[in-house]
């Protein structure tokens, strides 16, 4: 006799034996014991959670010939042929092979003629969701409306795709993923029966590696048991080439400080091993989950099913990055494994997209760079004393007009130009008012011990020739408010700022390190250099 | 031809030696694992030894009788190459074996395909133990196709072996993995490539077979082929005539293809030469200078954002890109990007 897999030696053969599935066999019980039995059924779920199984375990029941509660029985002749897959009114059709409008027609007319001894006729659809459109047009009527003695069971992994108009006659169940625990436990079972051994872990990687699957963990178990008789962890590892997992932790650990080198060490000494790239990637992007999983949340125990141990050493892990940086990470990974599978040389395309990550490790939160700010403006240290008092000072220096940046080399015994220009304001203002409004056009641009400078805007050279003409007079004022021997010095500005002037102004601003700061931490380029006086002049005219 | 010539897939045999020792060979096999590291030689050759009328596991497969098997080893499990048996799959005639791959303009697996196979299957074999059907680049089923085989892979007639024979297994539907039992093909390692190449195969240079043995990814199949250095060196030729601006660089299509695959060796050597300055981890160890030298002029990010965007254009080569206008664009990008290098 040829072998047969422990998946179908062990597909379930009763409501009892199917695992995982509570609440849709409760749902099967109740309606077989008060007899409330639709004529449609549609089963869906993911692969190997025994859609198929109870679609076959639902017929016997429902043609048991000497059922007593809701299971069947299993022996009576019904049930034998049913599990033999020889009954002649249990008919079990693959979808996926008769797609066509003919096969349902087919179907239909079969349809109309009694059971040959059992109760019910039973059609078993898989693979529905491979039908043709038209196949499921013609099949509308049938199902809603069908002869008392049919009941069709469609079984299905991809429910969306089946129409509507079909759903709707129905009674969906949805089968669900089976826990990895619920799997250990009848893996556990099976072994005990098919005297198998294994170790613990590896059937806990097992369990883990089925992935919600009952009959990928019997695929596995059956790929294990043939490859050795005593499996370890190791062996399975190797059989299902899986890398160790102290490798992807080693890689991760690289991968999270960006440390480059190394990882690339470690990418080449696997490739020179021969590893499988493809499910390295793979696994790295489990791993880093988990991270980001251990990272949010407190019961992360309990939504990785991990033990305390592991989920602390993912906790070590995590603690250095912030979950922005694990995010980017995950992204950049989750793209990286849609590459490789493309990929002709998955080393290369895995090599770059590590490189990629590496960008992360620099990077910095928002939230952090609010931080920083506040920070730095409550306890100044790192731009130095000198430009934190001059702070605020310059951002205004950097909107104002040109003319006002030697402010900085002032001499202590000389009198604030400001404020020396007011109290001259002031004093003319009483001697000369003329005088006075003329001088308020003026704008100062320098001030020494020996000097004042002012500039009069291109278009005023009028006013510009009267103040100096009364040169003397301002002279002697100033000399009394300031004590020094200053000379008055009456320049023309131009009217427009030149682009030469707007350059040095650029320049300016660009020196000015609390700018440097700003454009170093946005990573920004200076775009424009606006005046505020310029502002206000548009903001006027608006 | 028999199992014990396929090198370096130890592992692999291994399971599916076992699983003839143990008299529990499943009925869905998937051969998983890159392309031209010998997966299809081994699913015929599996085939060969399962149905081998001489050798060591001649009675192994009496129906109905327990054999002891306990003296059996390993070894000895093999193909003899010399029965009819042998040389009828050899040949491509044996009425037990089927082999079927993609057909047509299409390269896809059609369902028409996999119903003829359900039909013959239906069968008990004619003249060997096992009928036995080999898949090739399983990942080709289209969808129909592959979903019209999931009956058959789930519970085939007696003595009915399945080998699914993919270089791409994540393309295959879920539903195809958990029927199978997944046997992985890995690469070689550089160590045995590299003993290999130098001595079944008379690579006289050491350099070059280490460097073979690196560009090929560990795949022998494809360090045998004798082009493949020159074929990197044309590579390299058309980057650089790119980054001058030239106005031709493939002669074809596939060329075209081919050329952006080895387009991602390059930029990974330079990214990498970028980030680590180190030259040891480069793959191109003879053309360190000319790496370094484009490397200098470049900004890292730039290179990674090349790389992605060539990967992003090959993906579009399915879709029939214009390949002038490929060319234009890929040489812009080129000379904005690496053209500040000097080389």
């Amino acid at each position: 006799m040829s072998y047969i897999v422990l998946a179908r030696k062990w597909r379930p053969q009763g409501f009892n034996d199917l695992i995982g599935q509570e609440a849709v066999v409760t749902t099967f019980k109740n309606a077989l014991s008060s007899g409330k039995i639709v004529h449609a059924y549609l089963f869906s779920g993911p692969r190997g959670v025994g859609k198929t199984s109870s679609a076959r375990i639902l017929a016997k029941a429902l043609n048991c010939l000497q059922r007593s509660d809701s299971e069947p029985c299993g022996e009576c002749r019904s049930c034998k042929s049913i599990t033999q897959g020889a009954s002649v009114d249990v008919l079990e059709i693959d979808g996926a092979s008769n797609t066509s409008v003919d096969a349902v027609r087919e179907l239909r007319e079969a349809v109309k003629y009694a059971p040959s001894g059992e109760k019910y006729k039973i059609y078993i659809i898989d693979e529905v969701h491979m039908l043709s459109t038209q196949a499921f047009n013609a099949l509308l009527k049938t199902l809603e409306e069908p002869p008392a003695h049919v009941i069709f069971i469609f079984a299905t992994t991809e429910p969306k795709k089946i129409p509507s108009t079909i759903l709707s006659r129905c009674q969906h169940h949805s089968f669900r993923r089976i826990t990895k625990n619920m799997i250990k436990g009848q893996l556990n079972k099976i072994i005990d029966t098919e005297k198998i051994n294994i170790r613990e872990s590896a059937l806990e990687m097992i369990a883990k590696a089925a992935d919600g699957s009952m009959r990928d963990a019997l695929t596995l178990l059956d790929q294990a048991t043939a490859f050795s008789d005593d499996i370890t962890e190791e062996e399975l590892q190797n059989l299902l080439g899986l890398p160790e997992t102290e490798i992807i932790s080693n890689l991760s650990k690289t991968i999270l400080t960006g440390d480059i080198s190394s990882t690339l060490s470690i990418i080449k000494e696997l490739t020179d091993r021969g590893s499988d790239l493809r499910q390295i990637t793979k696994d790295l992007v489990e791993y880093f989950r988990n991270i980001a999983i251990v990272k949010i949340s407190r019961e992360a125990e309990e939504l990785l099913e991990f033990s305390q141990e592991e989920a602390g050493r993912l906790r070590d892990l995590a603690s250095d990055v912030n979950i922005e940086q694990l995010t980017l990470l995950l992204t950049e990974l989750l793209r990286l494994e849609g590459e490789i599978r493309n990929a002709v040389n998955p080393r290369y395309a895995l090599e770059l997209g590590l490189l990629r990550t590496s960008f992360v490790k620099g990077m910095t939160s928002i939230g952090d760079i609010f931080n920083m700010l506040a920070e730095s403006k409550e306890n100044p240290q790192v731009p130095g004393p000198e430009s934190h008092i001059q702070g605020p000072a310059v951002i205004e220096e950097k909107k104002t007009a040109p003319v006002k940046k030697t402010a900085v080399n002032n001499k202590s015994e000389i009198p604030d130009r400001e404020e020396l220009w007011h109290k001259l304001l002031e004093d003319l203002n009483s001697k000369d008012h003329l005088l006075a409004c003329k001088l308020e056009e003026a704008k100062i641009v320098n001030l020494t011990t020996t000097e004042l400078v002012i500039g009069f805007n291109g278009g005023m050279s009028v006013l510009a020739d009267s103040v100096r003409k009364n040169s003397s007079v301002i002279e002697t004022i100033l000399k009394n408010l300031s004590a020094y021997n200053l000379k008055l010095k009456i320049l023309s500005l131009p009217g427009k700022k030149t682009k030469k002037s707007i350059d040095k102004i650029k320049e300016h601003v660009l020196s000015e390190p609390i700018v440097k700061d700003a454009m170093k931490i946005f990573n920004g380029s200076l775009i424009k250099v606006k005046s505020l006086e310029d502002e206000s002049n548009s903001n006027c005219a608006d | 031809m028999a199992l014990k010539d396929i090198i370096g897939q130890e592992k692999a045999l291994k399971v599916l030696k076992s699983c003839i020792v143990k008299n529990r060979i499943p009925h869905a096999l998937l051969f998983a694992g890159d392309e031209g590291i010998g997966k299809k030689l081994t699913a015929v050759n599996f085939a060969k030894t399962i149905n081998c009328l001489k050798g060591g596991v001649d009675d192994l497969f009496s129906i109905g009788e327990e054999k002891n098997t306990g003296d059996l080893t390993m070894d000895q499990i093999d193909a003899c190459d010399k029965c009819p048996s042998c040389v009828k799959i050899d040949k491509g005639n044996h009425p037990d074996v089927f082999i079927i791959g993609p057909e047509g303009d299409s390269g896809q697996i059609k369902v028409s395909a996999v119903r003829q196979l359900g039909e013959s299957l239906s069968y008990k074999p004619f003249e060997g133990k096992w009928k036995i059907v080999i898949v090739d680049n399983a990942d080709r089923l289209n969808q129909s196709a592959a979903n019209a085989l999931l009956q058959t892979l789930e519970e085939p007639t007696p003595q009915s072996i399945l080998i699914l024979v993919s270089s791409r297994p994540d393309m295959l539907l879920s539903t195809i993995h958990s029927r199978c039992q997944r046997i992985n093909f890995t690469p070689l390692p550089l160590g045995i490539m590299h003993t290999l190449l130098e001595g079944k195969f008379k690579v006289p240079d050491r350099d070059q077979s280490m460097l073979l043995g690196v560009l090929s990814g560990g795949r022998l199949g494809y360090a045998l082929n004798a082009n493949l250095i020159k074929q990197r060196d044309w590579s390299f030729y058309v980057l650089k005539q790119m980054i001058k601006g030239a106005e031709e660089a493939w002669e074809d299509r596939d060329a075209m293809e081919e050329w952006f695959d080895w387009a991602q060796l390059w930029l990974r050597d330079i990214a990498v030469f970028g980030a680590t300055g180190r030259t040891d981890l480069l793959v191109n160890q003879d053309m360190k200078d000319e790496i370094k030298a484009i490397s200098r002029g470049t900004i890292l990010k730039d290179v990674l954002k090349l790389a992605r965007e060539f990967y992003n254009i090959k993906r579009q080569l399915y879709f029939n890109l214009n390949r002038q206008l490929t060319l234009n664009y890929t040489s812009l990008l080129l000379k904005k990007m690496l053209g500040k290098s000097n080389c």
